[in-house]
């Protein structure tokens, strides 16, 4: 293939990465469950909250996701029960579990790979193959993410430790945070 | 010859192929979850399906259960109990009425519908790629290939010196640059290395030739160039294979071609022509047209014969003399060319013919025919079965002979940069530009003044390489090669079965895959 059609191709790549975008967020490494474990336990998932503007009631909070009501979202960081009234949050983007996507870089970038052995066809199956992995990949990333205000706060409790609320009498300093998976 | 294996590409490739089978085969591993919030009040509503029930208390507690059902109001199944850490605080088989419970959940995974256009894909990649493994012959090649604006884009035009397959059978190649439309009094012309091979290019002139008011100009086999007007399309075009004079009408990519035949790759057919002009004048039979894929095939499998020892064959082939030269390429003879043959009043009488080899550039060219003193000439084309894609036919009276002049690329650009040494290797007779997979120059000529009057042609002289590829060495067969050397008409038979399994599915994928258009 000829070097101007080549780098038109991985531009264009590269454009539709950047359109797609995969999801991403802030967990830290191992703290998702996979969607099998994610059957079994019961605990939140991780959520990123950003404020209007950074005061008292709303500083931009990262940890799993404890419950949600009408006036608040609560988030635990690091043992400690954070309430942040929705009116100050600006953006709030829950994942529910690991979607694996890696999963699918991988195949996609084997199946990218493979295309060497095409011939004449590299032309063709080349930029099919980046484009349809980078848009999977993409699709699927989003799958366990739920992002507020997109969706509404009710949304994003199926995936909270209480999607009940928040219960009474819960200590707010005490509550034990999820073990590293 | 060069004689470059890509060994290490192909166990790469195998690596690939079952790290893909491996992904294909698990899919299972691209899973989403669907979760679902359910109250008490709507316990109907539960989806059944669901491996694990959870049921979140008042308090903050949750019971995970499995093997669950819900009877007479009653949540019954075994699981664990957690409290609000998600400490487990019993396990048990577990019974509680419904509205003990504050909310319901259930999760459902699936395989993710993102790895569906990915299986689909990978299916027909390993497809293409076991498609290729089988068949190297049907998915690499080219020649050295010559773009140039059609006015609308980037066309190839061209294929240069393509039956010159090794030093000893370095040639000149002219090559009509038929549609070729110039923007200005320079012409810009791509030179492209698409394939495995080593391209040692000694010139790429451009003739141009002034064209007549209501005509154009063609070169002739002898290379000559011949004027031409009053373009009659034919009143009939009969093959074994039904009427073709819609498909040889107009130079429109719409061709005319045979299968070969399935005993003898040599076999020729008849296409019957009639044409209706005006008695007197001199005449030419107008030819666009380009090789199918049976010729790559042979020029390979010959190689793949070779294997191993290609090189020696062909470092042979050098210090041989003419005589051996012919022979090498007597599977190009038994192939033959075009013929055109005239009625007159002594029968079929053989006009001329027309050879040019590649399957990627479709070539003009005219074979004169004489003088015809009726108003009807009959034309017959004789023709080997399967090896000619035509696209178009007309009957032109012919004018003067003209002239060309020759213009040499006054610029040479490689990748956007100026490059003179390129250039000075192509002006200079005794040196040559030698180009490997993925060069590309493009080169620049100074048209003469009224550049849209002029037909423009391609003269290219040089050889190229083959590259071997591992995959034909498992073809190695000196006795097979030295058949198709020494007595080709009996290769053409022996190759006829093969040729025929494999010609469909070659070129569909062929030109299903090329980037490049006649």
């Amino acid at each position: 293939m000829c070097a101007p059609r080549m780098s038109t191709v991985v531009v264009l790549c590269l454009l539709a990465a950047t359109a797609v975008g995969c999801a991403s967020n802030t967990a830290p490494r191992g703290w998702l469950p996979s969607p099998e474990e994610a059957e079994r336990e019961s605990y939140g998932g991780w959520i990123s909250v950003r404020c209007v503007e950074s005061t008292d009631d709303c500083v931009e909070t990262h940890g799993e996701l404890i419950a949600v009501d009408g006036d608040s979202v609560f988030v635990l960081k690091s043992s400690t029960l954070r309430a942040i009234p929705w009116t100050s949050v600006s953006e709030a983007t829950l994942t529910g579990y690991n979607a694996g996507t890696e999963n699918l870089v991988v195949w996609g970038t084997l199946g990218t790979a493979l295309t060497v052995s095409h011939g004449y066809f590299l032309a063709a199956s080349l930029p099919i193959w980046l484009i349809t992995s980078i848009t999977s990949a993409a699709a699927h990333s989003h799958h366990p993410e739920r992002k507020y205000p997109r969706d509404n706060p009710w949304q994003l409790r199926e995936f909270a430790r209480f999607p009940q609320g928040l219960p009474e009498g819960v200590p707010r300093e005490a509550l034990r945070p999820v073990p590293l998976h | 010859m060069k004689t470059v294996r890509i060994s290490r590409s192909a166990r790469t490739t195998r690596t690939l192929v079952v790290l893909l089978c491996g992904v294909l085969a698990s899919p299972g591993c691209v899973q989403k979850l669907t979760r679902e919030i359910t109250p008490p009040e709507d316990v109907a509503e539960l989806d059944v399906k669901s491996s694990f029930l959870k049921a979140h208390m008042a308090d903050g507690q949750v019971y995970v259960l499995s093997d669950w059902r819900v009877e007479d109001d009653t949540v019954r199944g075994t699981g664990d109990l957690r409290d609000m850490h998600r400490r487990v605080v019993a396990t048990e088989e577990f019974a509680f009425p419904v509205d003990s419970v504050a909310l319901f959940e259930t999760n459902r995974r699936s395989v993710s519908p993102s790895v569906v256009p990915l299986t689909i894909l990978t299916i027909i990649s390993l497809g293409a790629t076991a498609y290729c493994a089988a068949n190297p012959k049907a998915c690499f090649g080219s020649c050295p290939t010559f773009y140039v604006d059609d006015g609308k884009t980037s066309r190839l035009q061209a294929e240069g010196f393509s039956s010159s397959v090794s030093p000893a059978l370095e040639a000149r190649d002219i090559d009509a640059l038929y549609r070729a439309r110039p923007s200005g009094d320079e012409l810009e012309l791509r030179m492209t290395n698409e394939a495995l091979e080593t391209h040692v290019v000694r010139y790429a002139d451009v003739l141009a030739l002034p064209r007549p008011a209501d005509g154009r100009v063609f070169a002739t086999s002898d290379g000559e160039f011949r004027e031409a007007a009053r373009f009659v399309a034919a009143s009939r075009c009969d093959a074994e294979d039904g009427d073709c004079r819609e498909a040889v009408r107009a130079f429109d990519g719409i061709e005319r071609f045979s299968l070969a035949d399935s005993t003898d790759l040599a076999a020729r057919e008849h296409i019957e022509l009639e044409f209706t002009t005006a008695p007197g004048a001199e005449l030419g039979l107008v030819i666009a047209a380009r090789q199918t894929l049976l010729t790559t095939y042979l020029f390979y499998q010959a190689l793949a014969y070779m294997g191993e020892s290609a090189g020696t064959w062909l470092a042979a082939l050098e210090r041989s003399d003419p005589t051996a030269l012919q022979r090498v390429n007597g599977v190009g003879e038994m192939l033959g060319g075009i013929e055109v043959l005239v009625e007159g009043p002594q029968g079929w009488v053989s006009a001329g013919e027309i050879r040019e080899t590649g399957p990627l550039a479709t070539d003009v060219r005219v074979v004169p025919t004489g003088r015809s003193d009726s108003e009807s000439v009959r034309i017959r084309l004789r023709l080997t079965r399967g090896l000619w894609r035509l696209d178009w036919i007309a009957l032109v009276e012919l004018g003067e002979r003209v002239e060309p002049t020759r213009l040499q690329p006054f610029r040479v650009l490689r990748e956007g940069e100026v490059d003179e040494t390129a250039r000075q290797a192509l002006l200079d007779p005794d040196d040559a530009l030698t180009t490997l997979p993925g060069d590309e120059y493009t080169l620049f000529y100074r048209l003469p003044e009224e550049h849209d009057a002029y037909e423009l042609f391609l003269e290219s002289k040089g050889y190229y390489l083959e590259w071997m590829r591992e995959e034909w060495l498992k073809d190695e067969n000196p006795a097979r090669a030295a058949m198709m050397l020494f007595n080709p008409g009996a290769a053409l038979r022996s190759l006829a079965p093969e040729y025929k399994r494999v010609e469909p599915e070659m070129e569909k994928y062929f030109w299903r895959s090329r980037y490049v258009r006649p």
